[in-house]
């Protein structure tokens, strides 16, 4: 959609001159074609990505990022509305229903095919992608999404039943629907050696990868072979820009048709918008908070953690860090999804007498001082800088320890040494789906050492986390969700933050669409005047 | 007793003719004096936050604007200059001294150990500065101590070069023979005759380096590789000023204004002494 321009022309005469000839051309071709944009059709769409890829395998694929991508090249059974909620309708199923708690039977659409020559997509397939992801030999990071999934049953070619060993509530948003849930074809895995990263071997959805650049950018290509409706440019170039300024820069320089942009940049760019353009802040599944680890000597007295709860103001630290566009969250469950939290047990704005009141009761000598490890990220690091005055109000002394996002993903992490031990408060956060399961599904026992740096480990929280994703029952499962959070705020471990939010800029030429959780779906973007 | 205040008399009514070298003498003694007396002349806590007054625009209250966490900007960059300061002092005095040691060894001890010392100069000085940085950045951890670190390691060989080849020129200079010839020692030789024959141009080169290392910390601190927050430095000022740019140019104008003080006057200072000191490496327009 964007294209290059000669550097000599003078931008906005050119981009007069372009639109004028273009509007004129359509103008004499047919007295203007309802449902074509003259900008789009058959062309390129432009869009930042957050980070590179490393896999697009759904065994080893980490972030989101890659699933921006992998969306839009394969099929899952059910997908995500493209309308900023949670609801799924069908993606390469023909049908899909619950026969009981633990039994899911599906039908595929008949006629979609694998690109590379590799078929058409069968039962066959279904099965090898999911019992791929829990069989124990591939060692799935994504294993916990697939949650007490036993095994797939093949009717026929096209039909076939998921079984699953207990019920399990967030079957369809996070295993089916998720990232985790799209279909490869078995012939080609297997051919790849089982495995693949940034080079998979076919696809089966709308867009194909054309070639991936390592730190530049993706670039997809229309899939000929797909059946559904036909995708709506020709190619996607997706660029990987981690620093959001250089986005912005760049959408504003019109490299770019859309792009996720700064909190802080909302304002400037809403007094003075880039042409053509609009934007949105979208809510997003991002939830932060800061974690203090119980294990670590210096904050093995909870009174000291209730203390570094109460000492914080998390009004001004999302004041600051959000400029106002975010909430104070209660928990990590975002807002209207069940077990969402309207308000923490500990008051925003904090209790600094009642934090002193807790460091005293715990005799501990003033200024007492502790580090705080974050990534190395404006947002998050404003934040942090909040909490670490709010801290320093009550005699606590912050070292705050920037570190840049691979090195600050492994301090808590076991297999990485005992580095972990050390580990004192650090700032968070995590993308959750759309089920409250995959929100608080990291705070459990068999968790420690991974994603539990906290090390927090709570009897009744795990045994309310099976009992949760067992029931169907949404009022049951919204209670224990409550009592989880509760419980997870009671140990002093957590001082939640904020769920996010996720501004997103485009051009008018442009249709945007998004999940629920902010992230763009490429595969839905369309030109703006097209019919939906 | 004398002498000294002679040298200083005379350096001093040099400097007055020479109007570059007068403005870099007064813009650095300016730096100096408002960086000594920061905490003096700081309106506020440079720690301060008060988020609900961010990225204020300059006013009777805050002559600089705030930044994004509403703390004063003209505070901080004061308090910053004392973080220029203290990494420009003690790195250029340890890397000088060593340099200065290792540089006299190699140009006047045997030649074995002045190869040995040059390839070691030219393996530190092969790494680029930045890169080496941040090297050493990751292993240790961002931090004030570490910034100074690699300043010192990057910076000896320089010094230690220049050493290098004054002592040679002065090795075979009749007096240091004749002091030889006399008995005397290695180190005497070193500590009485080539020692003060070397300290001017170490001096100058000292005092240009400044400007350098002030910018080398800034930039360390840019990249958010330099002190810790809320740690002000002018190189951590201008990194939030980028973040926020579009909110507010004024901690961006705020943490680059001094830099360029800095680096002008040191560069307009240190100009000057070497014109005065060494007249044979005078500036082509004089």
């Amino acid at each position: 959609m964007t294209r290059k321009k000669p550097e000599s022309w003078p931008q906005s005469t050119r981009r007069a001159f372009l639109q004028d000839t273009s509007l004129a051309l359509i103008g004499l071709a047919g007295g203007g074609v309802p449902g074509v944009s003259w900008a789009v059709n058959g062309d390129t769409l432009h869009i930042r990505n957050y980070q590179d890829l490393t896999s697009l395998d759904s065994v080893t694929s980490l972030s989101a990022a890659e699933g921006i991508i992998s969306a839009a090249i394969n099929q899952n059974l059910l997908r995500f509305k493209p309308d900023g909620t949670w609801d799924t309708k069908l993606d390469a199923a023909e049908s899909f229903e619950q026969i009981d708690a633990t039994h899911y039977a599906f039908r595929l659409k008949p006629g979609q095919v694998f690109s590379n020559g590799y078929g058409e997509m069968t039962a066959d397939d279904v099965k090898f992608s999911f019992e791929r992801m829990v069989d124990p030999a591939m060692n799935a990071i994504n294993r916990p999404d697939m949650g007490p999934l036993s095994h797939v049953e093949v009717h026929d070619r096209y039909s076939g039943t998921f079984v699953l060993h207990t019920p399990y509530a967030a079957f369809i948003p996070v295993a089916v629907a998720g990232p985790s849930g799209e279909i490869l074809s078995r012939r080609a895995v297997t051919a790849a050696g089982g495995r693949f990263t940034t080079d998979p071997p076919c696809s089966s959805g709308p867009y194909l990868l054309k070639s991936w650049q390592a730190q530049r950018k993706t670039v997809l290509a229309r899939n000929p072979q797909w059946a559904g409706r036909k995708s709506a440019f020709e190619e996607i170039h997706v660029y990987a820009m981690p620093d959001p300024k250089t986005a912005e820069m760049a959408f504003e320089a019109g490299e770019l048709d859309s792009a996720w942009i700064s909190v802080e940049t909302v304002a400037p760019f809403k007094q003075e918008m880039p042409d053509n353009s609009s934007i949105r802040v979208l809510p997003s599944g991002r939830n932060y908070w800061l974690g203090m680890n119980q294990e670590n000597p210096a904050l093995a007295d909870i009174r000291i953690r209730r203390a570094i709860q109460y000492a914080i103001d998390v009004e001004a630290v999302v004041e600051a860090a959000w400029f106002g566009l975010a909430k104070v969250s209660a928990g990590p469950i975002p807002e209207g999804m069940t077990g969402h939290r309207d308000s923490a047990l500990i008051p925003p704005r904090g209790d600094p007498e009642k934090a002193r009141q807790l460091l005293a009761e715990a005799q501990v000598k003033l200024p007492l001082r502790l580090r705080l490890d974050v990534n190395n990220d404006a947002l998050e690091l404003t934040a942090v800088q909040v909490m670490q005055w709010s801290l320093r109000k009550v005699g606590i002394e912050v070292e705050i320890d920037a570190q840049d996002n691979s090195t600050f993903l492994t301090i808590g992490r076991e297999d990485m040494g005992d580095q972990w031990r050390d580990v004192q408060l650090f700032m968070q956060s995590f993308t959750g789906l759309a089920d409250p399961y995959y929100s608080l599904t990291w705070f459990t026992s068999a968790q420690l050492g991974l994603w539990n740096w906290e090390r927090f480990s709570n009897e009744e929280f795990d045994r309310l986390s099976d009992l949760a994703l067992a029931t169907t029952v949404e009022a049951e499962r919204n209670r224990m969700y409550h009592r989880m959070q509760d419980l997870m705020e009671e140990s002093g471990c957590y001082r939640f933050v904020t769920n996010s939010v996720m501004p997103q800029i485009y051009r008018n030429t442009i249709k945007p669409a998004f999940r629920a959780d902010g992230y763009a779906m490429l595969r839905d973007i369309r030109p703006a005047d097209t019919r939906t | 007793m004398a002498k000294p205040r002679g040298t200083v008399y005379r350096t001093f009514s040099a400097l007055k003719k020479d109007p570059l070298g007068m403005t870099g003498f007064v813009l650095v003694s300016i730096i100096l004096l408002l960086t000594v007396l920061a905490p003096w002349l700081a309106p506020y806590d440079p720690l301060e936050v008060n988020v609900y007054n961010r990225l204020s625009s300059p006013s009777a209250e805050h002559w600089l604007g705030t930044d994004q966490l509403g703390r004063d900007v003209l505070s901080r960059v004061l308090f910053g200059g004392q973080v220029a300061l203290k990494v420009s002092l003690v790195a250029i005095s340890v890397s000088m001294a060593i340099g200065l040691i290792l540089g006299m060894m190699a140009g006047f001890g045997p030649r074995w150990l002045d190869r040995i010392l040059v390839i070691s100069f030219d393996t530190v000085r092969s790494f680029p500065t930045i890169m080496f940085a941040l090297a050493i950045v990751a292993l240790t951890g961002p931090s004030l101590n570490t910034v100074i670190g690699v300043i010192i390691i990057t910076s000896i060989p320089v010094y230690a070069r220049v050493v290098r080849t004054q002592t040679q020129a002065l090795r075979e200079r009749d007096f240091i023979l004749a002091e030889r010839a006399m008995g005397a020692s290695t180190s005497r030789i070193l500590r009485d005759h080539v020692l003060p024959n070397i300290a001017a141009p170490l001096f100058i080169l000292a005092s240009m380096d400044v400007p350098a290392v002030v910018g080398m910390e800034a930039g360390l601190s840019f990249l958010g590789l330099g002190v810790s927050p809320p740690t002000p430095s002018w190189g951590s000022i201008l990194n939030d000023g980028y973040s926020y740019l579009r909110n507010s140019p004024w901690p961006i104008i705020a943490g680059g204004l001094p830099l360029i003080a800095v680096t002008l006057g040191f560069t307009f200072f240190g100009e000057s002494l070497r014109d005065i000191f060494d007249p044979k490496l005078r500036r082509k327009d004089q």
